[in-house]
């Protein structure tokens, strides 16, 4: 696959078109071969904007683009979830794979909760895929990506990026790095609980409503800062209305980059921009208008109770 | 399904034992009279796997051709018949199929043996079943001659017609008017009874069926029986219980009044016309109003169109906002209903109400239809009445509203003339250019030039200049491009010699920006000017100010210079006095790109200087 | 965000694809093991999976309005009771309960000749019919079940047939309504509980509808379901718990309780029954699951403070 290949795929799924079968195959070769190179804990560079849970929302990642800038002018940290729930996972997850592929050093791609084989047969992805593709073969290249995707990373050494949060079981960023992430996420154990976890007005660790993961707390988030030098933990994984929201005095902050997610809940999403000098701006979107999404035709409704 | 079928119609020993997958069986080497091929679909069509099922319908046409005219008429065509699924979509693709099914039976004079399935597919349950075999029927209608009509189609429509369930008499009503063209006179007036009984049917969705195909109806009909039989069986439906009924009369009122003199509408129709547009469902009201403009103009007579622009005008203020708006859509057509005058004077007081409606739909709705307007109110009705009301819209809090009126406000600008817009748009203007919505703050930027060359360049810095600018360190991307966009068209006004004094130092005031997306718009600026500039200004003031960027820290910065000096090569070598520095700047540049420590700073350091020695690099 | 707006008739039209929205998720649900409904799947030509919070709503929603019915069929010693579904759709409670009582389901003629076609050729809903049950046009009559056909907006002619087929207004009775009076003009709505207050002594109505419209969920919910042809008309009238209670106590009646179906969900099912719930399939969407389920509301009201009401403990 040359470059002026992987151009026009990323030229196509920009456009919201799929590519063919076997150009997702290679596709997902050459980024498992990126992905494998990477630590558990990837290293980024100021001046990066980071973004929370997208969930196949392609039309709304258009606009966090257009927002934001385009990759490569920009560059762009992914913290995760990129699949099930939206009508447009594969193209969702195609493109930011394969723009990862084209600049790597431009995007970096975290892996969430939803880049699990059993989540997303629940969720919508293997149907989408299905339906996209007529056989399984895609989800299941894309799932073989997932289980080599980092779990956190670490902006200029100050800032901790991950797709849940916390885990009682680490206590060191080292403790991260000795991880053996190449598999399918855990129901329980260290690599779980980054991908599940949720912060909550409490002290130490609770019990999650989600069945994985834990709830943890402001005392347990300063320790951890303190014990490996960080300023501030940014995560996604969890839907707030206006966007972003800060936590536990600024030391952990949720950012949620999916607008009027589901096409339902009528919330508005963001970005967090740190410029090289790790001065940071939420830059807040809606959904793309009815008019930025193609024809109205291809526009499921969500579900209500009717 | 039909065992009986496959085991009359192919004997054991012609039975092609192999085909065990059905779906693997090769229809197109079927000769003609080779029986094996009925049995095979028979079987396919048995398959559990409703895709299988539907692949061996698309075959149909494929083995008919096999079986050759006759048998497909004995045989298949029966065996479709019996073997009705009970799959919608398999039924679907049937009632289509059919309908283009007449070559494979022997040409019309055999379209009536493909009659029997579709009137069975006309009574299914699923509603999308039955419209599809009532097209299909009907496309069958049209190559069928009188005799086949008559002894036919005529005695399938009266079948549908008083058929138990509801779904048949529905579908019947949708086959009149096809028939009647082609039949006697004695047999019309038979079909004429039936669709009458239809119209009176218990059932509501059989009046419906009635209402929603009276239109087609009328325009078969003679002139006498459009006064005799298709006016009182409008008026019938028109006074229906259930306004769902009442609300599929407007079209059928439309197919009306174009077969009557303007005398024979205001004697037969005007009372049924006021009655339906003070109707107590607004439902109804918001069908008459959606197709106000048609009824009012089939009814030539000039004192009820005088009488329906007031009807028009109490829509506009009805309780119901899809009502209101609905209206609005009208707004144009309206307007030549009645002399200019008393169009201006009658509608002042009802627009003044609908910018300030309660309903968001509404406002931006006339919004988008108010424009149209400007053309009968003239430049001084316009500036005197409808300019405050587009200054209200343009506030509006809905942001569709405001994006509506500005995307007509070119319309508005070309009635207008110029000092008003200075005088009364101009500072609604500056103040949606720093719009909380950025898509505001985009249209804006995309109007600016075309008032910029009506202001003039001395008003436009006084005015514009700084917002102009400003647009260059808006936090969002897309309206970071659009200024620099604006930029190189309001240069294309102004001239070169305004882009150097007075907006590229600004723009070039940019490259210290701290934060890099900004100093990236810069390069995005310079590069895009570049081409309506003169070469000397791009070797005294862009290139060195690239020369700065080169250098930084950030690579997304120096790849984009490397991009960048692609199109200004471009630039440079249209003087002769500029066409050096390529050799003496640009290349040596792009070399010590290339040798750049981050991978995208080489590849596109080395991409620009492979466009630039192919010798035709890409302007921006 | 712009929203085509119905014109009337699409938007019956949608109103009454409703009921098979309402069915495909009650099959989801079904097939799922959230609910038990054997009779649901003889309904749905298509089904679908739903996602995992439609199926936990659609959960309380089955397991409050089957409570309300159980327990009115329970306590209803008189022989004399009966039951009004408006609105009906596709429900199958009837199938569920094979209560005996008077009961009635009303709705669109659309849909009860559909449904008349569907019970009449499934075996499975057939032989759950009274043995006296015959199709009158799009309708089913029988001495205890009558699926009648009207226009709720025209109540009083819809209670006029009902009454032909034997309603009884001094019976006691409880009247059912899921996502139904919403889609009605208040003034509709308003004249249907007018009508029952004056004319049924002892009633009760149980909802199931839709509640807080201004929020940006609701404001979000109203738009889609717009876009759709759905018009919630009775919504901006009724807003929230309080006005959802008023509405029955200003008219007389004597209880009237409200509950948004999270409140619902966490307080009013058994711990061991959301336990079961989790096993089945993972709920990863909570905070969204809270917001819409805080967009629906039982309420319940009576009139009279008396048996089999006051017996029934709900919400």
């Amino acid at each position: 696959m040359g470059q002026s290949d992987l151009d026009r795929q990323i030229e196509q799924l920009r456009r919201c078109e799929i590519i063919s079968e076997a150009e997702v195959k290679e596709l997902c070769n050459k980024a498992r071969e990126i992905f494998i190179e990477e630590s558990n804990v990837q290293r980024v560079d100021a001046p990066v904007t980071i973004c929370g849970d997208i969930h196949g929302q392609f039309y709304d990642l258009q606009e966090l683009f257009t927002v934001g800038g385009d990759c490569p002018d920009t560059n762009y940290l992914f913290m995760g979830d990129f699949v099930d729930r939206g009508f447009y996972s594969v193209e969702t997850f195609l493109l930011l794979l394969a723009l990862k592929v084209r600049y790597p050093d431009r995007i970096s791609l975290l892996r969430g909760n939803h880049e699990s084989r059993q989540i997303t047969q629940v969720y919508g992805f293997y149907d989408e895929c299905m339906r996209k593709y007529g056989s399984a073969n895609v989800w299941r290249n894309c799932c073989e990506v997932f289980d080599y995707m980092s779990l956190v990373a670490i902006i200029d050494g100050r800032i901790l990026c991950v797709h849940g949060g916390l885990s009682p079981v680490v206590n060191t960023v080292d403790q991260i790095r000795m991880i053996d992430r190449k598999q399918e996420v855990p129901h329980e154990g260290a690599m779980c609980d980054l991908l599940w976890s949720d912060p909550e007005d409490i002290s130490g660790w609770g019990l999650s409503p989600r069945g994985a993961g834990y709830l943890f707390g402001g005392d347990v988030v300063d320790s951890f800062l303190r014990t490996n030098n960080l300023d501030l933990v940014a995560r996604a994984h969890q839907l707030v209305m206006e966007g972003y929201k800060h936590m536990f005095d600024a030391t952990c902050v949720t950012v949620w980059s999916a607008p009027n997610y589901c096409y339902r809940c009528g919330n508005v999403a963001a970005i967090l921009e740190f410029d090289e000098n790790l001065a940071s701006n939420f830059k807040i979107f809606e959904a793309a208008p009815q008019e930025a999404r193609g024809a109205p035709a291809k526009k499921p409704a969500p579900d209500y109770f009717l | 399904m039909s065992e009986q079928m496959s085991v009359d119609s192919a004997p054991p020993a012609a039975a092609p034992g192999g085909v065990s997958n059905p779906m693997h069986y090769d229809f197109e080497d079927a000769q003609a009279g080779d029986l094996g091929a009925l049995a095979a679909i028979a079987d396919a069509m048995k398959s559990d796997n409703l895709a299988d099922r539907l692949e061996s319908l698309k075959r149909l046409g494929v083995l008919a051709l096999a079986m050759g005219e006759e048998r497909t008429r004995d045989e298949l065509i029966p065996f479709l018949d019996e073997s009705i699924d009970d799959e919608d979509e398999l039924l679907l693709s049937l009632a289509e199929l059919l309908g283009d099914f007449v070559q494979y039976v022997g040409g019309p004079k055999y379209a009536y043996v493909l009659l029997r399935p579709l009137e069975n597919l006309a009574a299914a349950e699923e509603t999308v079943v039955r419209e599809k075999a009532v097209e299909s029927i009907n496309k069958l209608v049209e190559s069928m001659d009188q005799p086949q009509v008559e002894e036919y189609l005529i005695p399938c429509i009266a079948r549908l017609s008083s058929g138990e369930w509801f779904t048949s008499r529905s579908s019947a009503a949708g086959l009149y008017a096809a028939a009647y063209g082609k039949v006697t006179d004695a047999i019309q007036s038979k079909l004429r009874a039936g669709y009458e009984a239809l119209c009176k049917d218990d059932t509501p969705m059989i009046r419906r069926a009635a209402a929603s195909n009276l239109e087609g109806l009328v325009g078969k009909i003679e002139k006498d029986h459009v006064l005799s039989f298709a006016i009182p069986n409008f008026r019938r439906l028109a006074e229906d219980d259930q306004d769902s009924v009442r609300l599929l009369t407007i079209e059928p009122l439309v197919a009306i009044t174009k077969r009557l003199t303007t005398e024979e509408c205001k004697q037969h129709l005007s009372e049924n016309v006021q009655k339906l547009c003070t109707d107590k469902s607004w439902r109804v009201r918001y069908m008459v109003a959606d197709h106000f403009v048609s009824v009012a103009k089939n009814i030539k007579d000039q004192e009820l169109q005088e009488e329906l622009v007031n009807v028009a005008i109490s829509l506009m203020h009805d309780n119901e906002a899809e009502v209101r708006g609905s209206i609005c859509t009208q707004l144009d057509g309206l307007a030549d209903l009645a002399a200019p005058e008393a169009v201006v004077s009658r509608l002042q007081a009802p627009l003044q109400e609908l910018v300030e409606d309660p309903s968001q739909h509404v406002r931006s709705t006339l919004a988008k239809h108010i424009g149209s307007l400007c053309r009968v109110f003239g430049k001084e009705g316009t500036i005197e009445h409808l300019l405050p009301l587009l200054l209200r819209l343009l506030k509006d809090s809905f942001p569709e509203v405001r994006l509506n009126i500005i995307s007509k406000l070119d319309v508005v600008d070309s009635v207008v003339g110029i000092d008003s817009l200075s005088q009364s748009l101009l500072p609604a203007i500056v103040e949606l250019a720093e719009d909380k919505q950025w898509r505001v703050r985009l249209a804006i930027i995309e109007y600016v030039p075309l008032i910029a060359s009506q202001l003039g360049v001395q008003f436009f810095d006084e005015q514009l200049l700084n917002l102009c600018m400003s647009w260059l360190g808006d936090p969002v991307y897309s309206i970071r491009e659009a200024a620099t966009t604006n930029l190189k068209k309001l240069t294309e006004v102004f001239g070169v010699d305004w882009a150097r004094s007075t907006i590229i130092p600004k723009i070039l005031a940019m490259a210290n920006h701290p934060n890099y997306l900004y100093r990236m718009t810069t390069i995005f600026a310079i590069t895009t000017i570049a081409p309506s500039v003169t070469p000397e200004i791009v070797r005294d003031q862009i290139l060195p100010a690239l020369e700065c960027l080169v250098n930084d820290p950030i690579p997304n910065i120096r790849f984009n210079v490397a991009k960048s000096l692609e199109p200004l090569t471009a630039a440079l070598r249209k003087s002769s006095d500029t066409a050096a520095l390529e050799s003496s700047i640009i290349r040596p540049t792009l070399t010590r790109l290339e040798e750049d420590p981050d991978p995208d700073v080489r590849y596109f350091a080395h991409r620009s200087l492979t466009a630039i020695n192919n010798g035709s690099p890409t302007t921006a | 965000m712009e929203h085509r707006r119905p014109s009337g008739l699409e938007s019956d039209a949608a109103v009454q694809q409703t009921s098979d929205d309402a069915a495909v998720s009650r099959e989801s649900a079904a097939r799922l093991g959230y609910i038990a409904d054997p009779f649901i799947k003889h309904f749905i030509k298509h089904p679908q999976r739903r996602a995992p919070l439609i199926n936990r709503g659609t959960y309380c929603r089955f397991h409050g309005i089957q409570r309300v019915l159980r327990e009115f069929v329970a306590a209803a010693l008189q022989p004399r009771v009966q039951c009004v579904v408006l609105g009906a759709g596709l429900d199958t409670s009837f199938f569920l309960l094979s209560p005996n009582l008077r009961y009635f389901e009303v709705d669109f003629a659309d849909i009860t000749a559909k449904k008349a076609q569907m019970v009449w050729r499934k075996g499975a809903l057939r032989e759950r019919l009274p043995e006296d049950t015959r199709v009158v046009g799009a309708e089913l009559h029988s001495e205890t079940y009558n699926l009648i056909a009207g226009d709720l907006r025209e109540f009083p002619s819809v209670m006029a047939r009902l009454q032909e087929r034997g309603f009884d207004c001094e019976a006691p009775t409880l009247f059912v309504s899921e996502c139904v009076l919403v889609y009605l003009d208040p003034v509709c709505s308003d004249a249907i509980l007018d009508w029952i207050t004056t004319n049924v002594p002892r009633a009760g109505v149980v909802t199931y509808e839709q509640i807080r419209p201004d929020d940006r969920f609701g404001q979000m919910m109203i738009g889609n379901l717009r876009a759709r042809g759905l018009e919630l008309r009775g919504l901006l009238a009724y807003p929230t718990l309080e006005s959802t209670k008023n509405r029955f106590l200003t008219r007389g009646w004597r209880v009237a309780r409200a509950v948004d179906l999270a409140e619902y969900h966490d307080h009013c099912v058994d711990k061991r029954e959301l336990d079961r719930l989790a096993a089945l399939e993972l709920l990863d969407e909570w905070e969204e699951f809270r917001l819409l389920a805080q967009h629906y509301a039982f309420t319940f009201a009576y009139t009279a403070d008396s048996l089999p009401f006051s017996s029934i403990h709900f919400p």
